[in-house]
């Protein structure tokens, strides 16, 4: 292995990422050559400068509505417009306040992580299943996937195969509208739903699967508030992500329901769907 | 102070259980929209808040500035950052021996010794070197720190590799010239 060919593969051989034979290319190079440990040098510090970030603290204060210490708030403006890690936290810091300024809005608890099933999720699915089955929704503020209502499956009897797919525990209510999906992706239509509808349904059929492994969905309503913070979608059932909206849970308002693309380093609006909750 | 809040943070450091268990909602609700984040160890960021709450508290850093439920919840948000932030994350590779890599980039200045107010303003500055660089640059190292490889960044991005290697070259020089430029008195 040449400098050249060396220098052009640190920042990779500094994030892990390279095979095992090229990894020791550059590391045995590296050992005699310093014009390539002073660019190993120079890559760290693009590494720094490439990782810099609002600090918490500051990102803390400005969603909190105070002046940042220490950092010019036109920079912190700045770098939110263009930083998706940053831009992310800050609605995160966001939705934490809504909660804490608003005792009203309901929080459920989130599923635990893979293999390791949490007590909260079984009493979750649990109050899903008796909620599902008898039509009425006493809870607030949660989403399903397909994933976490496939258990009712097993004790709903289907009516159409396309809600089948998104749980039987909405064949088991009758009660429930579709959201089609859009057919160029961000729809512009309000579609009006009214809570007696029961549950929304929105599926969504990835085209650009073989680019984004992950991805998430987040509701806002018509002010741009996080209604539900941006969650990760499980896996697909039939190559399709199904989002249940319970619309008892909701009150009447203006929402926008929105599908991303969410794989590290990219983060993007799929689809989007608009609808007007009337009571 | 308020005296509500003066009475609250009393009786939780005093351990009364009705105090705890109002701190302790409070904490688990504040810190709900991190939970998918961290959820691979959530009982674990829930004890370390708890345990900066009592650790500040104790420390009588709650002045009373603001009320202690909007103090609590700040607290709450800027450790659950740090802990995703610390998640994220990817630390980059060290020679065996005799890599200087610690020493390097921007830690050649004193920013590592100096106080609060003085790294506020290296954040500053790095933050203005930064917006320097083209946005491209910007994603493309993104990508890099999410430990993506230059054949996934090439598939995800269509371009070939060699240009892809040397795209990502080029935004180094053009990130290490807008630090001279920034900040001229750093060294690497």
């Amino acid at each position: 292995m040449n400098c050249q060919e060396a220098i052009e593969r640190l920042p990779w051989w500094l994030n892990g990422s390279l095979e095992s034979v090229e990894r020791r290319e550059i590391e045995e190079h590296l050992a005699g050559c310093a014009p390539c440990r002073e660019a190993l040098a120079e890559t760290r510090l693009a590494w720094e400068i490439y990782a810099q970030h609002v600090p918490s603290e500051a990102l803390v204060a400005y969603a909190f509505d105070e002046r940042p210490e220490g950092i010019d708030p036109a920079l912190v403006e700045r770098h939110l417009a263009e930083c998706p890690q940053c831009a992310a936290e800050l609605e995160m810091v966001r939705s934490s306040r809504l909660l804490g300024e608003h005792d009203e809005i309901a929080v459920m608890p989130q599923r635990g992580a893979p293999g390791r099933r949490s007590r909260p999720e079984r009493g979750w699915q649990a109050a899903t299943l008796a909620a599902g089955l008898t039509g009425l929704i006493a809870i607030g503020g949660w989403v399903a996937n397909v994933r976490q209502v496939r258990d009712l499956e097993r004790v709903a009897a289907a009516r159409t195969p396309a809600v089948q797919a998104a749980g039987g525990a909405l064949a088991a209510s009758g009660r429930y509208v579709f959201f089609e999906p859009s057919t160029r992706g961000l729809a512009d239509e309000v579609k009006e739903v009214r809570k007696s509808d029961g549950y929304a349904v929105l599926t969504f059929n990835p085209t650009s699967r073989d680019v984004y492994h992950e991805h998430a969905f987040k509701l806002r309503n018509a002010a741009g508030v996080d209604i539900l913070p941006e969650s990760r979608l499980g896996p697909p059932h039939d190559g399709a992500y199904s989002v249940v909206l319970p619309l008892a849970a909701l009150p009447p308002g203006d929402y926008v329901l929105s599908i991303f693309g969410a794989d590290p380093g990219a983060h993007v609006e799929l689809d989007s769907h608009r609808f007007r909750l009337v009571p | 102070m308020q005296a509500e809040d003066a009475d609250v943070v009393d009786r939780y450091l005093k351990g009364e259980a009705q105090a705890v268990g109002t701190v302790d909602g409070w904490i688990a609700r504040a810190a709900y929209p991190y939970q998918r984040r961290l959820n691979h160890r959530w009982d674990d960021v829930l004890q370390d808040i708890r345990l900066e709450v009592t650790r500040l508290l104790m420390q009588g850093k709650f002045r009373g500035e603001s009320s202690f439920k909007t103090y609590l919840w700040r607290v709450v948000s800027h450790t659950c950052l740090d802990q995703i932030r610390a998640d994220s994350r990817v630390k980059w590779t060290e020679l065996d021996s005799g890599d200087e890599g610690e020493e390097t980039a921007f830690l050649g200045t004193t920013a590592a010794n100096e106080g609060p107010g003085e790294r506020s303003e290296v954040k500053d500055l790095l933050l203005r070197v930064l917006e320097r660089v083209p946005a491209e640059c910007r994603e493309l190292w993104r990508m890099i720190h999410a430990g993506l490889s230059y054949r996934e960044m090439s598939a995800r991005l269509a371009v070939a590799e060699g240009t892809l290697r040397v795209r990502v070259l080029r935004c180094r020089e053009k990130a290490v010239a807008a630090r001279a430029e920034i900040w001229p008195r750093a060294t690497v």
